[in-house]
């Protein structure tokens, strides 16, 4: 390859790491169903091809343990008991009828009204954590923020003892590793391995004591979750209950993340935000869709379909790239500009369809609670890191670090 | 028999299918994966909550226009 020159099939490449928009639109320029050889499947970068994916659960397949993606992990689960074995009851790797029979018995806990309770201890978090920060002017918005707030506020909710909170986050980053990532790294199996054992004998003994003693949380409410007869078994709470741990935590806290990278980047906004708290949820869903916690979701086809030219063939995989979407000109106007005011803003980022993400409501409350308090406390926001460095991942947007002058004039 | 108006804000709809479930027969997915209200037998039960159980905000049910919750 020459210089200048860019490797579409490289999803790892600087630029599609660092420079997504510019990536993925050049990804569509060239074809929005590109096949890629090295990923050997098809990448959709479209909004209509990507939002349609996601709501074709029947043809578009879910499920990790079956199909192509079942046969990579087949290689390799004998070997990782624990971890697969609750992998194996997570019902977003699901299609129906197990998907929705699960989701069922959850929704309940994660619809905007049940987590709109939670606000007042958030908006509490929130201020506690933008102390220091205001402290000392300066500090790793990522460690210090956004790392903190999504991991305390799903474990309060689902009810995990105190004693074991810190060991939650090491849990949440060792399955997050193998959770985010493609491929299967040894090493990283054998720490998601050990992680998903020891958090599952810790939640064991927390979910009997739930089961004889109720109380008003979230393990509670998966014990007693009923729905015409049917109940989650103890095997399903626990995989249930670490599926939060892990999907409340990164994911959310790259959105905090991204939205100070990007309201830097448009200060403008972030002065509209501060005098008017109001455009809190707006704001909330315009960072979502400009520079979103999530790239990209896989798929496989369980049947033969043509899509724009191309025969996609069953068991072809398909990587359905929100990214992408979500900067699609033909949808977004001036897609590459944060506009706090954008509606509508259908952005792909929580996905679309039956697997629409669970925690979304309780996201977009942490993430209203965060931008909103914020941009009241400090008036100016400065980027300490140059260039802005991210995790090489095909499906997170990830920052490996974000020191943030905050100041307040 | 209270007058009964149920709207599925389709900029906020994501094709979920809470409501096919939660209030079965009173809402269908169309062709673009967005729920819509169906003329028909339902309980205002039920309708309360899809609108309670939708992930989106995105069903409002008003009886004599005003909101059930």
């Amino acid at each position: 390859m020459g210089p200048g020159s860019v490797d579409l099939d490289d999803l790892l490449s600087d630029e599609a790491v660092n420079h997504p928009r510019a990536f993925y639109a050049r990804l569509r320029d060239t074809d929005p169903v590109y096949w890629n050889q090295r990923w050997n499947g098809w990448v959709l970068t479209g909004y209509d091809d990507v939002a349609d994916g996601f709501r074709n659960h029947r043809t578009l397949s879910s499920d990790r343990f079956a199909g192509p993606f079942g046969e990579e992990l087949s290689a390799v689960s004998s070997d990782y008991q624990q971890l697969f074995g609750f992998l194996s009851k997570f019902f977003v790797w699901k299609d129906q009828p197990y998907h929705t029979r699960v989701r069922s018995l959850v929704n309940k806990a994660f619809t905007p009204r049940s987590v709109e309770v939670l606000r007042p201890r958030v908006r509490q978090l929130v201020a506690e954590l933008i102390e220091p920060l205001r402290a000392a002017g300066e500090a790793d918005f990522l460690a210090r923020f956004a790392f903190t707030l999504p991991v305390v506020v799903i474990g309060e909710y689902l009810g995990v003892p105190a004693r074991g909170r810190d060991r939650l986050r090491q849990w949440a980053q060792d399955l997050g590793a193998v959770i985010f990532v493609s491929g299967n790294d040894d090493d990283r199996m054998r720490k998601g391995e050990e992680a998903m054992g020891e958090l599952a004998d810790f939640l064991r003994p927390v979910i009997r004591d739930r089961r004889a003693e109720p109380r008003d949380d979230l393990l509670s409410g998966m014990v007693q979750a009923q729905d015409r007869g049917d109940f989650l078994s103890e095997d399903e709470v626990i995989a249930n209950a670490i599926l939060m741990v892990f999907a409340g935590h990164e994911t959310t806290m790259n959105l905090l993340a991204n939205g100070i990278v990007a309201f830097a980047e448009f200060p403008e906004q972030w002065a509209s935000l501060r005098d008017d708290p109001s455009l809190a949820p707006g704001a909330t869903e315009e960072i979502l869709r400009y520079d979103g916690p999530i790239r990209a979701m896989a798929r496989w086809a369980r049947e033969p379909m043509r899509l724009r030219g191309h025969d996609i063939a069953a068991g072809d995989r398909l990587l359905l790239v929100q990214y992408a979407a979500n900067h699609d000109p033909a949808r977004f106007a001036d897609p590459g500009r944060v506009d706090i005011t954008r509606w509508p803003n259908k952005h792909t980022t929580f996905g679309q369809g039956i697997h629409t993400c669970l925690g979304a409501p309780l996201a977009r409350l942490e993430a209203q609670e965060a931008f909103g308090a914020l941009a009241a406390q400090f008036s100016h926001l400065e980027i300490a890191e140059d260039p802005l460095r991210y995790v090489p991942n095909i499906v997170s947007r990830s920052l490996r670090g974000l020191h943030v002058t905050f100041a307040d004039q | 028999m209270p007058r009964v108006r149920v709207t599925v804000d389709h900029d906020r709809c994501a094709g979920v299918t809470m409501c096919t479930q939660l209030a079965p027969g009173a809402f269908a997915i169309n062709g673009d994966g967005q729920s819509e209200f169906q003329a028909g037998r339902w309980e205002l039960a039920d309708l309360a909550e899809a609108a309670d159980g939708c992930p989106m905000s995105a069903i409002a049910v008003l009886a004599d226009d005003v909101e059930v919750t």
